[in-house]
């Protein structure tokens, strides 16, 4: 361990003893807390608050809470993120189900580069060893969503150059309650979800089940399965010891989700997205994705006068088995499939691509199909405190958040691939043996701290954090013979931020923040590789007079060193799978704007209106040559892939006292698909792209209520990406009728 | 009071700074099997092995290639010249068929040094997936049919409305394949299915078709020739490609090490592997995949109308051969041994010059050879194989190399 670590380490805990120490020594108490201690717990599980009144945090920070969500009950986080500034998404499938998000310029590549949280836990099926969030948490069972960025990530680890996401599931009533909400729509689309839950004097329960299917858009030449099916349960058991003045529960979270999606990598060619963009050629037939999860998190909460304490433990269980196309056996002829949709006039590429589609059987051992069944098991576990107190200390006030984690994960893979002919239009198995391809073991054991300090000078609040990483890290090849094919790493770091909040008035102030965010590398990864490091800087007002919100914000991102992996879902098999690589030194800066206004009509009616506008724009600060297929050649002053330039959304609504009808329409400008020069999609952009969605409920009273929603209104498609293998579409016109009871 | 407040809040500040000036650190031990050695431990001079390779084997192949192809474009020419003057009585057949013999011999001298150099794929013969070496030899793409249709085409002058241009055409309708089908196709008979004739083929004569043939033969004899000259040009130019391998580890060098370059070398050795054993023998014999199912398939042989296959296996060993040995220069063997596997070196060389005597003894096609006697060719594949598993594992890990990415669905 390196001396600066110990030496800090021990400075943070003399730190802590002060601050443990003025806490109860503190002579000014806070006001009685009145609210219930399950309240307070909600309140820290959802970190920004809900107040109307003006936020006085430094940093960005966006809430999209229970009523924002249920307006177009969205089971897709894409289409619920293009509601917050400075997200740059890469849509997939169509049903959002496996994201990739991005903050302020990251790659959003499986979400890989933000943190990813439910209920404040660690939700990435191994955040350290193998961040790729191939689980994401089911959208439509959250009852608030938050976004940090700048400074106000910093406590949230380990990925900290980008921003934080946090979900919030929904918590145990303090009464009686319970709802069914079921829901039809085009491509088979279906919804059934109920939960109910109660609080009988200090005991509380909740259980929430949902399901949602589709038989999915897509069309498979010849036929076949391309929709998926998602299961959720989740059991929530609370007790509340709260005694006196003394604040205590603790809580119980289980939880199961499964999905079975026929989903691919596989995509088309831009002639054939142009004749049909919901295609799906022949040779996609077999993909399947196989996942479960289970999730156990057991929390307790206290509160005293001045100060609580959140712990959590939690323990989450992931395996997926994901069989699919990865290209052709290849050998005396080599093409990727990337290459062959991308220039299927070639000639090579078009006996391939007849084979793709089935136009041709397989002749040529090069030509036999390659399906590939990526069987990965993870787990992810670890236990968390979180502080929260005032005092204090110096002459200064002090508002306190300090917090610590151990976590541990794990990822295991199994990959095995087989090979298939193509006979009439079908997959046969040549009938060779299943090989093992990559068969190992990464897990990483994290130790992180975090202390956040906010000092009140007059009309300044300034916040001081700090955030320290210790990880061991270890990479074995579990394949036969390979026992010496192993890394281990040590790592340390330690992240300082700044940010302040100057108040002008009741309903207006400024901000700014300058925080350092890294991103680990991963176990397996070259200790010569460095680590992915930033100084992002932020300045920024907020206004509120409690019915217009306004927030501007800019921000520049000094990235020393752009890192990128390589996996299935961005490169395919175009380059080493996991393979780290440098980028050197990349700016990425912009603009995040966004507003929110209640009209309020003569006739009664409200008509809540808001406005999100995201510039961004970067730069690669160095000339260089990479074999990442994303970047190739790059000059200095070449821009980042997956980046639009603009993006808008606009929100409007109009609410009666028994109905309410919104309209969201969002721009997304065009995409690069690839920065540099000489590699297979140079020059290539996504479209830009305008969408609409639309919905409408009527309250049936105590029958409940009914509600109607289109996504898509215009039912335009576009490409959204041509990665991994080909031009994937946007979902199509949905349209979806529910119904929906509360008791 | 304030300056007490002024004085902390510049040692926070201050503090955030240095953390952050010197906030990490990382420290790693790792297995032996980790990140395999990228280079051998000894003085052997890489260097002078690669600017011995490319100076006295690889840049000679290609030049000795073009030359090959500038005769091939002369004699091929002049066969034409010889069909037109024999349909106007101009020469007796004799002179002909001499003509049609010379042109056809030159077409196997120019294949037997481009197979040589087909072991030599590197640089601008890989560019843009090998879009040059394609279009000097398609194969294994090869399209007779399409090239029935570009006789026609450049007989006409036009295609798709366009004036001919047979550099814009695919690769398989030109280069040493199309010769091949172009030069020795017993029949006149276009070889598309019934139902796809090339326009007004079968409305010409028989001399008519002889002489486009052999007209568009001619064009593609000069297009090959062009292409050797740009391939010897991106080659040995200044900043080309042969320079970019001697100034491996230098500055600015596409070749961070020297050793990189090393193993660009053996990447291209590779090709015994893929192409010569599994390709031209496994393929044909059945052992894989073909268009037969997977029987001894006759019609999968490589260069089937002149039934060369057996000439550019054997050219494919010698060149294999003359980068391991060195052809009495510097080359792999002596890096093996100076790393101390004398062994793979003294076996490596063995097998392939049983390899080599083994392909020479045959006296009858690889097509009759797998009608008649299977057995022995898959023999020849076995014999192949030896010198292809050595590559695989000896050869590449006593030199610290690593295997190509293409090999990864390796057949074996």
């Amino acid at each position: 361990m390196s001396n600066i670590f110990k030496i800090n380490k021990l400075a943070l805990a003399i730190l802590s003893l002060t601050i443990t120490h003025a806490v109860y020594a503190a002579e000014k108490s806070l006001e009685q807390q009145v609210e219930s201690a399950s309240s307070q717990l909600t309140e820290r599980l959802q970190i920004i608050g809900h107040s109307d009144k003006l936020r006085k945090e430094a940093g960005s920070a966006t809430l999209i809470g229970e009523v924002e969500l249920a307006k177009f009950k969205f089971d897709d986080i894409n289409r619920v993120l293009y509601n917050v500034p400075g997200v740059n998404i890469r849509e997939e499938d169509g049903y959002g189900l496996r994201p990739n998000i991005g903050f302020r310029g990251v790659t959003p590549e499986r979400s890989k580069k933000i943190s990813v949280m439910e209920d404040g836990v660690l939700i990435g099926p191994a955040p350290y060893s193998a961040p790729a969030a191939y689980y994401f948490p089911l959208m439509s069972k959250m009852t608030s969503l938050e976004v940090f960025k700048g400074p106000s990530a910093i406590k949230y680890g380990p990925n900290t150059v980008a921003g934080a996401l946090n979900m919030t599931t929904r918590a145990i009533p303090d009464a009686n309650e319970g709802a069914i909400d079921l829901a039809l729509g085009s491509d088979g689309f279906a919804k059934a979800k109920v939960h109910f839950g109660d609080t009988h004097g200090n005991f509380g329960y909740l259980i929430e089940g949902t399901h949602i299917e589709a038989e999915g858009f897509k069309e498979l030449d010849g036929g076949g399965e391309t929709g998926f099916e998602k299961n959720d349960v989740m059991l929530k058991l609370q007790y509340d010891f709260s005694v006196n003045g003394t604040k205590q529960l603790v809580e119980l979270k289980y939880a199961l989700a499964d999905e079975l999606s026929n989903e691919t990598y596989l995509g088309l060619t831009d002639d054939d997205f142009t004749s049909n963009p919901n295609r799906r050629y022949v040779a996609s037939q077999n993909d399947l994705m196989d996942w479960q999860h289970q999730q156990i998190q057991f929390t307790h909460y206290i509160s005293h006068k001045n100060f609580d304490v959140t712990t959590r433990i939690y323990r989450n269980e992931f395996e997926r088995s994901w069989y699919k196309i990865n290209g052709f056996k290849n050998g005396i002829v080599h093409r990727d499939l990337q290459d062959i949709l991308s220039n299927p006039t070639d000639e090579v590429n078009a006996q391939f691509y007849q084979v793709l589609t089935g136009q041709r059987d397989t002749e040529k051992e090069y030509e036999k199909i390659i399906l590939g069944d990526n069987y990965r098991e993870y787990y992810s576990q670890g236990i968390q405190s979180e502080l929260h107190t005032t005092l204090s200390l110096f002459g200064f006030s002090h508002k306190i958040n300090a917090g610590v984690r151990f976590h541990q994960d794990q990822i295991k893979r199994f990959h095995t691939e087989d090979a298939y002919l193509m006979q009439s239009a079908k997959l046969v198995s040549d009938g060779t043996d299943t090989l093992a391809t990559t068969t190992n073991l990464e897990e990483t054991d994290a130790f992180s701290v975090f202390l956040q300090d906010t000092i009140t000078l007059a009309k300044l609040d300034l916040t001081f954090g700090i955030r320290g990483e210790y990880f061991d890290s270890l990479y074995q090849n579990k394949a036969p013979n390979q026992q010496d094919d192993w890394l281990k790493k040590d790592n340390s770091i330690w992240l300082p931020s700044i940010s302040g909040f100057y108040t002008l008035s009741d309903n207006a102030g400024l901000f700014f923040g300058i925080h350092e965010g890294f991103i680990p590398t991963s176990p397996k990864e070259n200790p010569e590789i460095d680590i992915e490091n930033s100084i992002n800087y932020e300045l920024g007002g907020r206004y509120n007079n409690g019915n217009t919100q306004i927030e501007l914000v800019g921000f520049f991102n000094d990235i020393k060193n752009l890192k990128e992996g390589c996996s299935f879902s961005n490169a395919g098999t175009s380059c080493e799978l996991d393979k780290e690589f440098n980028g050197g030194e990349v700016d990425v800066y912009g603009i995040e704007f966004s507003s929110k206004y209640n009209v309020t009509l003569s006739n009664g009616l409200e008509m809540p209106l808001s406005l999100v506008y995201t510039y961004t724009s970067s730069e690669f600060k160095t000339s260089f040559e990479s074999d990442f297929p994303m970047w190739g050649t790059i000059s200095a002053g070449d821009e980042l892939p997956y980046l639009p330039e603009n993006q808008l959304t606009l929100n409007a609504g109009l609410v009666g006292d028994l109905w309410e009808v919104n309209i969201i329409a969002r721009y997304i400008d065009t995409m690069q698909e690839a920065s540099g020069e000489g590699v297979t999609l140079t020059g290539v952009s996504t479209d830009a792209y305008t969408v609409i969605d639309a919905s409408a409920s009527y309250n049936l009273n105590e029958y409940g209520t009914l509600y109607f929603k289109i996504d898509n209104l215009l039912d335009e498609q576009e490409i959204v990406s041509r990665r991994p293998y080909g031009a994937r579409p946007s979902k199509p016109q949905q349209i979806q009728l529910g119904y929906q009871y509360s008791f | 009071m304030f300056q007490s407040k002024k004085k902390l809040l510049t040692i926070i500040i201050t503090s955030c700074l240095a953390l952050s000036a010197c906030n990490q650190e990382t420290s790693s031990s790792a297995g032996e099997g980790y990140d395999k050695k990228k280079d051998t431990e000894t003085e052997f001079n890489q260097l002078a092995m690669i600017t011995a390779l490319t100076d006295n084997i690889i840049t000679p192949t290609f030049e000795s290639f073009l030359s090959q192809a500038q005769q091939q474009a002369v004699l091929v020419t002049d066969y034409c010249n010889a069909e037109i003057a024999f349909d106007s009585q101009e020469i007796d057949q004799q002179a002909l068929s001499t003509a049609q013999a010379a042109a056809q011999t030159q077409w196997r001298a120019t294949m037997d040094v481009w197979q040589q150099a087909e072991l030599m794929l590197l640089g601008p013969l890989l560019d843009d997936d090998g879009a040059l070496r394609n279009k000097i030899y398609s194969w294994p793409t090869v399209n007779s049919c399409g090239v029935d249709y570009d006789v026609v085409y450049f007989l006409e002058g036009t295609v798709n409305g366009a004036p001919y241009d047979i550099t814009l055409r695919t690769p398989s309708r030109k280069g040493l394949a199309a010769l091949d089908y172009l030069l020795f196709s017993p029949s006149l008979e276009h070889s598309c299915d019934a139902g796809a004739a090339p326009p007004v083929w079968d409305s010409l004569t028989p001399t008519q078709q002889k002489i486009a043939r052999c007209s568009f033969a001619s064009e593609v004899a000069k297009d090959i020739n062009n292409n050797a000259n740009t391939l010897l040009d991106v080659w040995s130019a200044a900043d080309g490609y042969a320079n970019k391998l001697k100034q491996a580890g230098s500055t600015d060098s596409e070749f961070e090490t020297e050793h990189d370059a090393v193993n660009r070398i053996s990447d291209a050795l590779f090709y015994l592997d893929s192409s010569t054993k599994d390709g031209k023998l496994a393929e044909p014999l059945g052992l894989v995949a073909n268009e037969c199912g997977t029987q001894a398939c006759p019609e999968a042989v490589e260069s089937k109308y002149s039934a060369h296959s057996f000439a550019n296996i054997l050219n494919n060993l010698i060149g294999f051969e003359k980068l391991l040995t060195g052809n009495e220069g510097l080359g792999f063997v002596e890096y093996l041994i100076d790393v101390g596997d004398e062994e793979t070196a003294n076996t490596m060389t063995a097998d392939v010059t049983n390899a080599i005597a083994d392909i020479s003894a045959y006296e009858q096609s690889l097509a009759e050879a797998l009608t008649t006697n299977p057995e022995q060719v898959e023999q020849t594949h076995a014999e192949v194989k030896k010198v292809t598993d050595k590559l695989k594992i000896d050869f590449i890990n006593s030199l610290a190399l690593e295997l190509p990415k293409t090999s990864a669905g390796d057949n074996d």
